[in-house]
């Protein structure tokens, strides 16, 4: 079983309940990609899935799109099993392995795409255009065949027909994978604007820092099992900072941080780790270690995906 | 099940104008009397020509994966594949019969022309049991293994059917019923020019017909598609 599980909420959008995949016959051969995975995932939440390659997160993906069947446990999104049809046409995918028909056009492509999504003909153009726009394609790209696509623009195509028809569920496997600063950012923007109109996204991502930019929880996976779920927006997720004074005084800002009833610990020598409520109260701390007259050389809000890979590392 | 259809339509009709070349033979063939069954082979090439790769392309790019995260049902994109190479070679049978009439002399145009329309109806019906077979076939194999498992099929039968047919008849009749059962070939000629549709050989193409759809269907909606375990 699974060491994390989120807090259970009877309305959550999408449940992974004890799901296991194993692939291979049982045996010396058989491989546990998935090993009794828990998740809640709430309606109009943007969660993440990060950890080290061959953890598992794309597995978990596949199950979730239903091209995977679990070995054991159960998916339900929506209520709904993950292949059902009705759930299908209110989703949107984008894989990391971007299958495309190099011979259809950009046009044909999100034709066809828009057009499987059961859209009618008469919104067709407006609803391409506006798509490959949203995600920076020119006009003349869509008369263009795919196969004469850079690797950019194939991401962005595959994520403009993701987001055709403003689908309620976003799957995403490497959103920004192979784009530029330009092109990461025009990705950020659209998944705000997703989880704004109140869509359900799970993304998977070795991107830590734009990860934690648009997510609002992230689960750390490795070797098929979930080992720590984060909250980096809402209510209990407060602020991580290190906090660097001069080495004779960490002691001292110890006490003081304690004092102040802040969670914090001695990450060595003249550094410190704490956790703020909020930014306020990090401003306060920082107020109140000078005012007792410590040198304070740094106090910065922690990269916190970063350190939850660096608490990992042996 | 329609964009599906389309999509294998836009993407393989070039291989009619392989299939085009190569019955250039057997059209003109047809025309001359040479025998009305002229266009039931280049047919039934056209058709596995059409069939290659047909599901397994789709699954080795990862396309499947972008269709079915649509709401198609796995039975509607089947359909959708094996219409769209029934489409085209309806649409190359249509030409090799219009290439044939415009080539065949005025005198015979009657009695040849019936023959061949007979004939072209009977490739085009033959070639849709191929083409079902390969799709079987491409469900569980990758690559080229469905079409070359539709050719050791066929060589697999003539082949021991020869070997046996000299050492024991009851064997090579065996074989050919064993054949008659999997590969079923009616005299479509008489079939359709005499309108013996009730005849037992075409039950059994009907048979192995939905036979093969169905197993298709079957296999297709048990696999899984995973891109590897990250």
């Amino acid at each position: 079983m699974s060491a994390v599980r989120t807090t259970t909420s009877p309305a959550a959008a999408i449940e992974i309940r004890s799901v296991s995949k194993r692939f291979g016959r049982a045996g010396v051969r058989a491989t546990l990609a998935l090993d009794s995975v828990s998740l809640e995932i709430l309606p109009g939440e943007t969660f993440g899935l990060i950890g080290p390659n061959g953890a598992g997160k794309t597995t978990l993906l596949s199950c979730l799109m239903g091209f995977l069947r679990p070995s054991a446990g159960e998916i339900r999104i929506d209520g709904r099993s993950a292949d059902d049809l009705a759930t299908r046409a209110r989703t949107g995918y984008q894989p990391e392995r971007l299958g495309f028909d190099g011979f259809l056009t950009g046009r044909s492509f999100l034709a066809a795409h828009w057009r499987l999504a059961g859209g009618n003909r008469s919104g067709q153009n407006g609803a391409i255009e506006r798509a490959a726009a949203d995600m920076g394609l020119e006009p003349r790209a869509l008369s263009r065949r795919l196969r004469t696509y850079s690797r950019g623009m194939l991401q962005r195509i595959g994520m403009a027909q993701a987001l055709l028809r403003d689908p309620a569920f976003l799957f995403l496997d490497e959103p920004a994978s192979g784009l530029d600063p330009a092109g990461v950012v025009t990705v950020r923007r659209r998944l705000i604007e997703a989880r704004a109109r109140g869509a359900t996204i799970v993304v998977n991502s070795h991107q830590l820092p734009e990860i934690e930019r648009v997510c609002d929880r992230v689960a750390f996976i490795d070797r098929g099992r979930v080992l720590k779920i984060e909250t980096l927006r809402g209510v209990d997720s407060g602020v991580k900072a290190r906090i660097r004074v001069r080495p004779d005084e960490t002691g001292r800002a110890l006490e003081i941080l304690t004092e102040s009833e802040i969670s914090a610990s001695v990450a060595g020598e003249g550094v410190l780790r704490a956790r703020f409520p909020n930014e306020n109260a990090m401003a306060e701390a920082a107020r109140k270690l000078c005012a007792r007259g410590l040198s304070l050389y740094e106090l910065a809000a922690d990269a916190e995906l970063e350190s939850l890979f660096a608490e990992d590392e042996p | 099940m329609t964009e599906i259809l389309r999509r294998t339509v836009r993407e393989r009709w070039k291989i009619l104008l392989v299939g085009f070349a190569l019955s250039l033979f057997g059209v003109f063939a047809a025309a001359i009397g040479a025998g009305s069954d002229a266009l039931f082979a280049p047919t039934t090439l056209v058709a596995v020509l059409l069939s290659i790769g047909i599901v397994s392309r789709d699954i080795r790019t990862g396309a499947v994966q972008m269709i079915l995260a649509r709401p198609v049902r796995r039975s509607a994109y089947l359909a959708g594949r094996y219409l769209g190479v029934v489409a085209l070679v309806a649409l190359y049978v249509a030409t090799a019969l219009l290439a044939g009439a415009a080539v065949m002399p005025l005198a015979s145009r009657g009695a040849l022309g019936s023959s061949l329309v007979s004939s072209a109806a009977g490739a085009f019906l033959q070639a849709g049991l191929a083409a079902a077979l390969v799709l079987f076939f491409s469900t569980f194999l990758p690559g080229v293994g469905d079409v070359i498992l539709y050719v050791l099929l066929q060589l697999g039968f003539d082949l021991t059917y020869g070997l046996f047919r000299v050492r024991s008849a009851e064997a090579a009749a065996a074989i050919l019923s064993v054949k008659s059962q999997i590969l079923p070939q009616p005299e479509w000629d008489r079939v359709v020019s005499d309108g013996r549709w009730l005849d037992p050989r075409v039950a059994a193409w009907a048979l192995a017909l939905t036979a093969a759809l169905a197993a298709a269907n079957w296999t297709f909606s048990r696999r899984q598609f995973g891109y590897g375990r990250d």
